[in-house]
C-alpha cells in the first residue's frame, strides 16, 4: 500500500492561505469605507461663514464711521474724507486684532476713486427739548408751512437711491388730528415747465386727538395709496422713511414701490426731484436726511451748517466703497463693499 | 480486502473533489471582495462629489454677497486615491449643472447636482488638494488642483 500518512491536506492548506489573503483584502476595503464615512461627517472649510460675517461687520462699522464723520467733521470735503479714512483704519485694525487669534488676516481700506467717496449734503433740524420746533421754514408756528427743502436732487436713473437716512422724530400730540391736511413730505419731479409733475407723498397724522394710533399714508406716483397704522405709547414717534420703519415696526407702505416691487426712495418720480414739506406747522420735532447733491437749484433757504441753527445744511459723505481682504489658510476673499447707511433696501 | 479499487484513482478523485470545492470557495470570496470594493468606491466618490458641490455653493454665496468680488477661493484637501485608485472631479454645465466624479478601475461614475447663481465653467481636477475659485474675468466658478 502507498504511504499516504505524511502529505495529507496540501490543497486545504493552500485554500486556507488564499482565503486569508482574501479576508485581508476585504479588511482594507472596509477600512477605506470607514474613512470615507468619516470624511463625510467633517464640516466644510472653516472660515467661509466667518468671511460673510466679516463682510457684514465691515458694512455696519464703516456705516457708523460715515455717520460720525457727517456729524462732527463737516467743515470741508477734505476733512470728511480724512475722517472716513481714519475711522476705517481703526475698524480695520480692530477687526485684524480680533481675528488674528484664530489665524485669519483681515484688511479694510477705503477706495479712492471717482465713485468713492461720493459727497453730498446733510439737512437737519436738530434741537433739544420737547416737543421741539415746528417743521416750517423758520421753525416757528407761523412760518411758511409749505416750503421746499432741497431742489434738483439728481440721480443716475429713476430706480437708484439719491437720498438716505431720512429720519423724522415728531411729537405725537402735536400732529394733525385727522388726514384732511396733515404734515406731508412731498417729493416731486424737478421740472418747472410741468404744472403737475409726478409726485410721491407721505402724510403723518394722529388718529384723533389724544389717540395712540399714528397713521402714515403714502401716495405713490400714479395715485395709489397705502397706509400703515402703528400704536405708539411714547409721547414721540420715530419714522425712518428710507428704511421703512415707524417706531421700530416695519411699515409696508414705505417698503413697496409703485409696481409692488422693492422700494427705492421716491421711485417713479423721475431722475431729478425736489423734497418739499406741506403743512409744516402740523408737526413738531427733529428731522434729518442725506442726499447726493452738494449744490441745489433755486430755492435753498436752509441755514449754513457752520452755525448749526435749525434747519441747516452741511457737506456730508453720501457713500463710500471699501475693499475687504479676508485670508485664512484655506480661503481667500477679496471683495468691494458699497456702504451707504440708512438707504432703502440697503 | 478491497476489490477493483486502485489507491491512485481514489487519491486523484479525493484531490480533485477537494480542489473543486476550494476553487469554488475562492471564486465566491474573490467576487464578494470585489463587489464590496465597488460599493465602497461608489460611496467615497459620492462623498467627495457632495463636498465639492457644497464648496461650490459656499464660493457662490461669497460671490453673491459682495458688490464686486475680485477673488474668492476655497482650498479643500481630499484623499489622493480611493481604495487605491486615482479619480477625477469634473464640473459640467450641460444639460444641467452637476459635479461628476469618476474612477477608472473599478469603472464607477457618480453625479451630484448643483444649483448656483453664478454660472459654472467646465473644468476638472484630480484627487488631492482641490481649489474651488471664482474667475473674475469670466464671472464663473471653476475647479482646479491647488
Amino acid at each position: 500500500m502507498a504511504d499516504l500518512t505524511r502529505d495529507r491536506g496540501q490543497i486545504i492548506l493552500l485554500a486556507a492561505f488564499a482565503l486569508a489573503l482574501t479576508f485581508v483584502a476585504l479588511a482594507l476595503v472596509i477600512n477605506s469605507a470607514i474613512f470615507s464615512e468619516n470624511l463625510a461627517t467633517r464640516g466644510g472649510t472653516s472660515g467661509s461663514g466667518d468671511a460673510l460675517q466679516a463682510r457684514h461687520e465691515v458694512e455696519i462699522n464703516v456705516g457708523q464711521v460715515i455717520e460720525s464723520a457727517n456729524l462732527h467733521n463737516t467743515s470741508t470735503q477734505t476733512d470728511l474724507e480724512e475722517a472716513v479714512e481714519k475711522g476705517t483704519l481703526n475698524v480695520s485694525i480692530q477687526m485684524e486684532r480680533q481675528r488674528a487669534r484664530t489665524g485669519t488676516l483681515i484688511n479694510v481700506t477705503v477706495r479712492s476713486s471717482v465713485d468713492s467717496p461720493i459727497f453730498g449734503s446733510r439737512v437737519a433740524q436738530n434741537e433739544s427739548g420737547f416737543p421741539g420746533p415746528h417743521f416750517t421754514e423758520d421753525t416757528t408756528s407761523s412760518g411758511t408751512a409749505d416750503w421746499s427743502l432741497v431742489d434738483d436732487v439728481e440721480r443716475d436713473a429713476d430706480g437708484v437711491n439719491a437720498t438716505r437716512a431720512f429720519r423724522l422724530n415728531v411729537s405725537k400730540d402735536d400732529l394733525a388730528d385727522s388726514g384732511s391736511s396733515p404734515f406731508t413730505v412731498r417729493v416731486e419731479e424737478f421740472d418747472r415747465s410741468d404744472p403737475s409733475p409726478p409726485s410721491w407723498e407721505m402724510g403723518v397724522w394722529q388718529d384723533g386727538s389724544g389717540s395712540d394710533t399714528v397713521v402714515v399714508e403714502v401716495t405713490k406716483p400714479g395715485g395709489s395709496s397705502e397706509e400703515c397704522r402703528t400704536t405708539v405709547t411714547k409721547s414721540y414717534v420715530e419714522i425712518h422713511v428710507t428704511r421703512g420703519f415707524v417706531d421700530d415696526h416695519p411699515c409696508d407702505a414705505l417698503r413697496t414701490g409703485p409696481g409692488g416691487t422693492n422700494y427705492r426712495f421716491a421711485a417713479g418720480v423721475g431722475d431729478n426731484y425736489n423734497i418739499t414739506y406741506r403743512n409744516g406747522d402740523q408737526a413738531r420735532g427733529n428731522y434729518t436726511f442725506v442726499t447726493t447733491n452738494s449744490t441745489f437749484g433755486t430755492t435753498n433757504t436752509l441755514n449754513d451748517g457752520g452755525s448749526r441753527t435749525s434747519p441747516y445744511i452741511t457737506d456730508a459723505v453720501y457713500n463710500v466703497s471699501v475693499d475687504l481682504l479676508y485670508d485664512t489658510a484655506d480661503l481667500h476673499y477679496d471683495t468691494r463693499i458699497r456702504v451707504a447707511p440708512g438707504e432703502s433696501n440697503g | 480486502m478491497d476489490r477493483a479499487v486502485s489507491t491512485t484513482v481514489s487519491y486523484v478523485l479525493s484531490v480533485a473533489i477537494a480542489a473543486m470545492l476550494v476553487a469554488g470557495l475562492l471564486m465566491a470570496g474573490g467576487d464578494f471582495v470585489s463587489d464590496r470594493r465597488e460599493q465602497v468606491v461608489r460611496t467615497e466618490l459620492r462623498v467627495i462629489g457632495q463636498q465639492v458641490a457644497a464648496d461650490l455653493g459656499r464660493v457662490d454665496r461669497m460671490v453673491e454677497a459682495g458688490d464686486t468680488v475680485e477673488t474668492a477661493r476655497v482650498n479643500v484637501t481630499f484623499p489622493e486615491r480611493v481604495t487605491g485608485n486615482a479619480y477625477t472631479i469634473l464640473i459640467k454645465e450641460t444639460p444641467q449643472s452637476r459635479v461628476l466624479v469618476n474612477s477608472s478601475d473599478p469603472d464607477v461614475a457618480v453625479e451630484v447636482h448643483v444649483d448656483t447663481t453664478t454660472p459654472l465653467a467646465e473644468s476638472s481636477a484630480s484627487g488631492g488638494t482641490v481649489s474651488v475659485w471664482y474667475d473674475d474675468s469670466d464671472d464663473e466658478l471653476e475647479v482646479e488642483n491647488a
